[in-house]
């Protein structure tokens, strides 16, 4: 009976059941579907107004089984999250942590086994006041069975996060926020020069310090390289070059194209101690250099010029790349003219 | 294995000749598909009635190349639209051979041998010329199929036109349908038209297919 009890204990059961209801409500309830399960996380216990807040799509995939990365490779299909948030708020898109290669009979994908958190920051307005934020999202998502079936899959998630002057890490997801942030590719400064030649994809990468040739590089998006080939390091006297045939789907180079290049270490399995880079590229013909070792198997004429596909630089102003790109379509058209009369 | 045998030695000698020195194997396996504007590799397959056809024998037509497994979502969505059963009912009306190929090897998820691959026809309405079976991956290899749907356009001279996704919208969701370009209806009358592919070459999506390892 309700009555029997005396009122400070009633008050005491309220904000015990309180705390724990705040504590339910700071992440999505797991959400089992085929083969995968899934729930939005926050790594705080609250949202500060004028900082940063970074959410989570934890995926747990049952053995075998997997889902894919920004560019899933020869098949399948990135995963999407479309957050609902109230106006003001602003999140970024997926801060993808490097996938895995998975070959089977000779096509390639770029996928996710066991336990991963994707992350997704968002920022909170300094003038943001109401006492919770409600954050609603739906991802989407095709669950595959290696070498076997797949499965598309779609969820929606919901919860109310605190709004507080000050949060504290969540530890049921502090793991999988920092094993993700860990994948994350760090990003390189210099980016690599990138130009078309014949079949091939022709990459330089002008630091010399660099081992390019033990890491294992990921295409951002389809259709530029072949995933099932792998780019060919060699030494020049600038740093490294590579040519890594192009895509069979390969009809332009696109201006933000990057890669994501991962140090396996010695192992060879992914670890702890590994780095992951992600490098942008800007398109243009680098004077091939002199290689160190073998020579080139040069005299094919660039097929394709695409003025305007000039990477991401950050910091550049748009005319210093619309001067540049203009530049080495002249050098290219003269290169060309000059080839062919040989 | 004697035609897969052929078409790699092939697929080496031009890519020996195109690359010159310093080729490898990786792009070897690179270049040993089916190219747009060059010759459509020979197809022998056994149709899902048992009967032997060849690319060949069509010689004179248009053909379409569609890659098939039941089990697939992807082809599922375009199954279960309807999208694919008029594209093939449209297109054969026009003259033109469609030709559904089912790569799949045997113990794969959605591998078929011709019994069922005629239940999935009847069951489906589909209407194409023949349900080739491929189960050794021979033709899938030989065109470079990489995903279901996997397509591809060949004009009656024998030289592929299109090559690539169903359509623009690559996802599993059929709703997305009636908003994407289908890119082998254009392809087909563009060229009825006389006038170039305009969209001949198309990044495919889809769920791997399932050769043999």
């Amino acid at each position: 009976m309700l009555r029997s009890f005396s009122a400070p204990l009633l008050l005491l059961l309220c904000a015990a059941l309180l705390a724990a209801a705040g504590i339910a409500r700071a992440s999505s309830a797991p959400v089992r579907t085929d083969h995968l399960q899934s729930r939005l996380v926050a790594e705080t216990t609250a949202a500060v107004p004028g900082h940063a807040l970074t959410l989570g799509l934890l995926l747990e995939h049952d053995p075998h089984w997997h889902t894919y990365w920004r560019h899933s490779g020869d098949s399948g299909l990135p995963t999407t999250l479309a957050l609902d948030l109230p106006d003001g708020i602003d999140a970024a898109a997926i801060a993808w942590p490097y996938p895995h290669r998975l070959e089977i009979a000779g096509l390639v994908n770029y996928a996710y086994d066991g336990r991963v958190l994707l992350p997704v920051t968002l920022a909170i307005p300094a003038d943001y006041a109401t006492p919770t934020l409600p954050i609603r999202a739906t991802a989407t998502w095709l669950v595959c069975e290696t070498g076997g079936e797949c499965i598309p899959g779609k969820a929606t998630y919901a919860f109310e996060l605190p709004v507080a002057p000050a949060a504290d890490t969540d530890d049921r997801w502090h793991a999988d926020f920092a094993a993700a942030r860990a994948a994350l590719p760090r990003r390189v400064d210099t980016p690599l020069a990138v130009r078309m030649d014949g079949d091939a994809l022709v990459v330089v990468l002008s630091d010399a310090a660099a081992t390019p040739a033990r890491w294992e590089w990921f295409p951002e998006m389809p259709g530029v390289v072949a995933n099932a080939a792998g780019p060919q390091w060699r030494r020049t006297s600038q740093g490294w070059e590579a040519r890594w045939p192009k895509s069979d789907y390969f009809t332009a180079l696109p201006a933000d194209l990057a890669f994501v290049a991962v140090d396996a270490g010695d192992g060879g399995e992914p670890a702890a101690a590994m780095s992951a880079w992600r490098f942008g590229t800007i398109a243009g013909a680098v004077e091939p250099a002199p290689a160190a070792g073998e020579g080139t198997g040069g005299g094919v004429v660039p097929d394709a010029v695409a003025p305007g596909t000039v990477a991401p630089f950050r910091g550049w102003p748009a005319a210093v790349f619309t001067l540049l790109t203009l530049v080495v379509a002249v050098v290219l058209v003269v290169s060309t003219r000059r080839k062919n009369r040989h | 294995m004697t035609l897969r045998r052929i078409a790699v030695a092939s697929a080496l000698a031009a890519a020996l000749a195109a690359c010159g020195p310093g080729v490898d194997m990786n792009a070897i396996a690179a270049t040993a598909v089916a190219k747009v504007g060059e010759p459509a590799p020979p197809i022998e397959l056994v149709d899902s009635t048992g009967k032997t056809r060849t690319l060949s024998e069509f010689a004179g037509k248009t053909v379409v190349l569609e890659w098939n497994n039941p089990g697939c979502p992807f082809v599922k969505k375009h199954y279960g639209a309807g999208n694919l059963q008029a594209q093939q009912r449209d297109a054969t009306a026009d003259g033109v051979v469609w030709l559904t190929i089912n790569s799949g090897a045997p113990g794969k998820q959605g591998h078929m041998d011709g019994d069922e691959a005629e239940a999935f026809r009847a069951e489906m309405k589909a209407a194409p010329t023949a349900y080739l079976l491929d189960p050794q991956g021979i033709a899938g290899r030989a065109y470079g199929a990489m995903t279901t749907p996997h397509m591809f356009v060949i004009d009656p001279q024998g030289t592929v036109r299109y090559a690539g996704a169903i359509d623009s919208r690559p996802s599993a969701d059929p709703d997305d349908i009636p908003e994407a370009t289908q890119y082998v209806p254009q392809a087909l009358s563009e060229l009825a038209a006389g006038k170039p592919v305009s969209v001949n070459l198309t990044q495919p999506y889809g769920c791997d297919v399932k050769y043999a390892d």
